[in-house]
């Protein structure tokens, strides 16, 4: 199965990749996350509530929506200031955001993961040379931002593959379970910078996978 | 017989889950326009208003009207949309603009690869739709408009059922019009879907006045400037009689959490609040209670200050406690210091109760005589309690 791939583009000013960032993981989880799962007897679970928060950006007027659970925030704002820190050193590099699923393979292997969707945001800083062209530059991005959210909205409303909830033992399988107020589908995020190859992620465990059991 | 009964049971289940969620999405459509930021949390299990896995905080009011609008023409597959109309109001020209058009459809023909959707998986597609609906709902420019917090501008909005929108009615003069599909489920009954007509340029001109704001309404809307005031249902079903199955409300009569304005609150509180005097005079002597409260930590040597700065325009009746007067004379422990607390608590005057009955005169010695009984009792009083 390939995975479904949705590209964003952005040209941003160096201090607005956090913002950027955040509104585009923040939105797409806001859909990817369900609420907590708890299994009862006999195989029938029951499924919690997801809360919502609307958070303004803190250098553009622009406000994203994300789940009420401040440790899937903390850990996507983490990701997004290593990147922004990481994008000091050049002008271009994209961060991506991919929801996988693991699933039983063959020996060797225990386990191997199946990406089902890439969200990916490609970011290219520039230097605004007067404060007419910062403020077209802001416009524009609020702009291409209000475009981002009208985008995952039509594609997560389409009628597409999204693993369904499996049963109690499998639940770790497709939904990241650690999270204590909501069940986010299994995600990793990694970033690029330029040429260089992507920064953590699922390929780099997975490639870190099969060299240990290689070698 | 049982696949016709389960189905008839599924098509009641759909008739009930499009029920709700157009009842959600006009809380999501009216909620952010309110100006404010929303935040509810997450619960690991669903109460009795958390539809579609989502806490959505209903507005009682609002849920009101939109239960009697959803009652006179419940939402089936084919009919026409139900709709929410964002308008705004400015006050200094006292014109109205409609900025946003939110209908909620569902149309009649389902498609065969959709008949064997089971109820679950519509719930969760409604419930996702939901989701896009909320986010969408802060990208528009009317979000931003109801933010900025201008004081001469108020938003309203309008539900109505079984009607058509028209965009000529969007923006002021030739508005800029988009159209944006939010999304869309489809199922067994019909594919339901969200779309909204917004306009871009957000100006008034004076000509343009909306004809669907009931008088009685507008006169209220005039007299929630100072406060929140709740719009009665009756008045509501009145102007749904005149305008054909509309209800208007503005913000201000449903919001109860509507932050304010602090120049409207300053300009408009004390002119029509009753007893606004007395606001006005707990007002001035602020900053001096705020220096009161910084001088009560200072040591009584320096208590001589703290009097200066009691402001004489309080009330007679609430005398603030000098320092000095404030004695502990149980917690110094000298015989004279509770003597001294003694007489002053006889010169009190005597509880209704007890007038019949004249307090007696009590000599140094008896007292004396008493504190040392006293003493006595409280050895006693320790040993038994040690006993214990």
């Amino acid at each position: 199965m390939n995975a479904r791939s949705y590209p964003f583009e952005f040209t941003v000013e160096a201090s607005q990749i956090p913002d950027v960032t955040l509104s585009v993981f923040h939105t797409v989880l806001f859909h990817r996350t369900s609420g907590k799962i708890h299994f009862k007897r006999e195989g029938s679970y029951s499924v919690g509530t997801v809360g919502y928060e609307d958070v303004p950006c803190d250098r553009l007027r622009f406000t994203y929506v994300r789940c009420s659970c401040s440790a899937l925030d903390n850990d996507v704002r983490r990701h997004a200031d290593e990147f922004a820190d990481s994008m000091k050193t050049t002008t271009d590099g994209k961060i991506s955001l991919q929801f996988y699923e693991k699933k039983k393979s063959h020996w060797p292997f225990g386990e191997a993961s199946t990406t089902w969707e890439v969200w990916t945001t490609r970011i290219r800083v520039v230097q605004p040379m007067s404060d007419v062209e910062r403020e077209r530059m802001r416009d524009r991005v609020e702009r291409d931002l209000a475009d981002m959210v009208a985008t995952v909205a039509t594609a997560v409303n389409r009628v597409d593959y999204v693993p369904k909830v499996p049963n109690e033992k499998e639940l770790a399988n497709v939904f990241d379970v650690h999270y204590r107020e909501v069940n986010p589908y299994l995600h990793a995020i990694s970033f690029q910078l330029g040429d260089e190859p992507p920064h953590s992620g699922v390929a780099g465990t997975l490639r870190k996978m099969i060299r240990e059991i290689a070698y | 017989m049982s696949s016709a009964s389960s189905s008839a049971s599924a098509s009641r289940d759909l008739q009930r889950f499009f029920k709700f969620f157009t009842q959600k999405a006009v809380q999501v459509i009216v909620q952010s326009r309110q100006g404010q930021l929303f935040r509810t949390p997450s619960k690991p299990s669903a109460a009795g208003q958390d539809w579609f896995y989502l806490f959505i905080d209903d507005d009682v009011d609002l849920s009101v009207s939109t239960k009697e609008a959803l009652r006179r023409s419940p939402m089936k597959a084919g009919r026409a949309a139900f709709c929410v109309e964002i308008s705004a109001n400015s006050s200094e020209e006292d014109v109205s603009c409609v900025l946003e058009q939110w209908s909620i459809t569902i149309t009649e023909k389902p498609s065969p690869r959709f008949t064997a959707m089971t109820s679950d998986n519509v719930y969760l597609k409604l419930g996702l739709l939901l989701r896009s609906l909320i986010a969408v709902s802060r990208t528009l420019p009317a979000y931003h408009l109801s933010k900025s917090r201008q004081e001469d501008l108020s938003m309203s909005y309008r539900i109505f059922s079984n009607g058509i929108p028209k965009k000529e009615q969007l923006g002021s003069g030739k508005p800029y019009v988009c159209r944006l599909v939010v999304g869309s489920v489809a199922t067994p009954l019909g594919c339901c879907s969200i779309q909204v007509n917004y306009a871009k340029e957000l100006t008034f001109t004076p000509s343009i006045k909306t004809a669907s704001i009931p008088i009685h309404l507008e006169e209220k809307r005039e007299d929630v400037d100072g406060k929140c005031e709740k719009a009665s249902p009756s008045s509501a079903q009145a102007s749904s009689v005149e305008s054909n199955g509309d209800v208007l409300l503005p913000f201000c009569a449903t919001q109860k959490k509507l932050p304010r304005h602090p120049s409207i609150e300053s300009q408009t509180l004390c002119e029509d609040v009753p007893f606004a005097a007395l606001l006005k005079q707990a007002k001035e002597p602020k900053a001096n209670r705020e220096e009161i409260e910084e001088e009560t930590i200072v040591p009584p040597s320096t208590s001589t200050r703290f009097k200066s700065a009691v402001e004489p325009s309080i009330a007679s009746e609430f005398e603030l406690l000098d320092l000095e007067e404030i004695s502990t004379p149980f917690a110094s422990g000298t015989e004279r210091a509770v003597l001294d607390f003694y007489r002053k608590m006889q010169a009190t005057a005597a509880l209704p109760f007890c007038q019949h009955k004249t307090p007696e005169v009590v000599s140094k010695e008896d007292l004396i005589a008493e504190l040392a009984r006293m003493k006595k009792e409280t050895e006693s009083v320790k040993d038994f309690i040690e006993s214990l």
